[in-house]
């Protein structure tokens, strides 16, 4: 079964002062993109991997120490909610048998100097199937010369998904 | 200073598509609480900048530096320990959008990504990218985080 506490905490599921670029599908984008692009995209890679995997430590270790994870429930009624919560708390992962993969669609990128950004569509698959989607945006920082995920938002809708099946299992 | 908001691509509200373009009235209301911050800013006044923040939100302020020296520091402050910093001095502060900042919205999350200078006593001292984390709650946008770029090197004289 889909984990409420997953939905809500933890779903991972060019321009001025930088360059803008869309990749399609996250996870296979690194390849295309010079190097610095690829390697802020690698950390939101590595942390969806992360989730795919359950691995809590895996996706920890692309966060910083501080940070909020803020998430928009969207309802079929029009209704919303926002809830933020530590960062810590979006690497919990439970230990169903589910598959989950997370992607994010044609993102844009950002950087300037040690701040980066990578935001845009996301969809959210349990075993193959897209369960929920909406917008994420996550906020970056390069420390000691290492990227990691300062903050993270994102909206969440089990509506308008469309019947796209996930690329990466 | 001058708000231009950037229009994205269009795309109908679908999750493979790119977030829907930005409105000109859209565009506007997130940037209002961004102008009042910098307004804040030139007034010294910490309760203004208070105001456009979503205070109970747990996010704060993450500045990247870039020292002369090239030496680098990252630290995150608590909302708290930024508008602390925020008093009547003898200097006169003024912080802008150089050029116009990207704006990005999707129902009640929206970023903005711009250049900007902080000048102090008309003289620009600093300069970045400012990147806000908005969210709208009961109609009203909040800034969630902010996180920036900060140098003395190569900025755009005021």
């Amino acid at each position: 079964m889909e984990s409420p506490e997953r939905d809500l905490v933890a779903a991972h599921g060019g321009m001025p002062g930088g360059v803008m670029i869309a990749a399609f599908f996250l996870g296979l984008a690194p390849a295309m993109l010079d190097p610095g692009r690829a390697e802020v995209l690698a950390v939101v890679d590595a942390a969806f991997a992360g989730i795919a995997a359950k691995d809590e430590a895996a996706i920890r270790a692309q966060l910083r120490p501080t940070g909020t994870a803020t998430v928009i429930m969207e309802k079929v009624d029009g209704s919303r909610t926002v809830r933020s919560v530590d960062l810590a708390a979006w690497a919990s992962v439970d230990s169903g048998p589910e598959r989950y993969n997370e992607q994010m669609v044609a993102p844009t990128i950002a950087i300037d100097g040690a701040i980066a950004t990578v935001s845009g569509r996301y969809i959210f698959a349990i075993d193959g199937t897209i369960r929920h989607c909406g917008y994420q945006h996550f906020d970056l920082v390069r420390d000691a010369g290492v990227w990691k995920i300062q903050n993270v938002t994102w909206s969440v809708r089990t509506f308008g998904c469309g019947a796209t099946r996930a690329r990466r299992q | 200073m001058i708000f231009l908001p950037l229009l994205l691509a269009a795309s109908a509200p679908t999750a493979d598509k790119a977030p829907a373009p930005v409105s000109a009235s859209d565009a506007a209301a997130v940037m209002a609480p961004l102008k009042a911050w910098f307004a804040g800013i030139d007034a010294t006044d910490a309760t203004a900048i208070r105001n456009q923040i979503r205070i109970d939100g747990g996010g704060g302020a993450t500045i990247a530096v870039s020292r002369p020296d090239g030496t680098k520091l990252v630290r995150h402050v608590t909302w708290e320990d930024y508008l602390a910093k925020i008093k009547p001095g003898e200097h006169r502060y003024h912080e802008q959008f150089t050029a116009s900042p990207m704006i990005q919205i999707d129902g009640d999350i929206a970023m903005v990504w711009g250049d900007f200078t902080l000048s102090v006593d008309g003289k620009v001292a600093t300069c970045g990218v400012d990147h806000f984390d908005l969210v709208r709650e009961n109609g009203a946008w909040k800034v969630q985080n902010v996180t920036w770029s900060q140098r003395t090197a190569g900025c755009p004289a005021a």
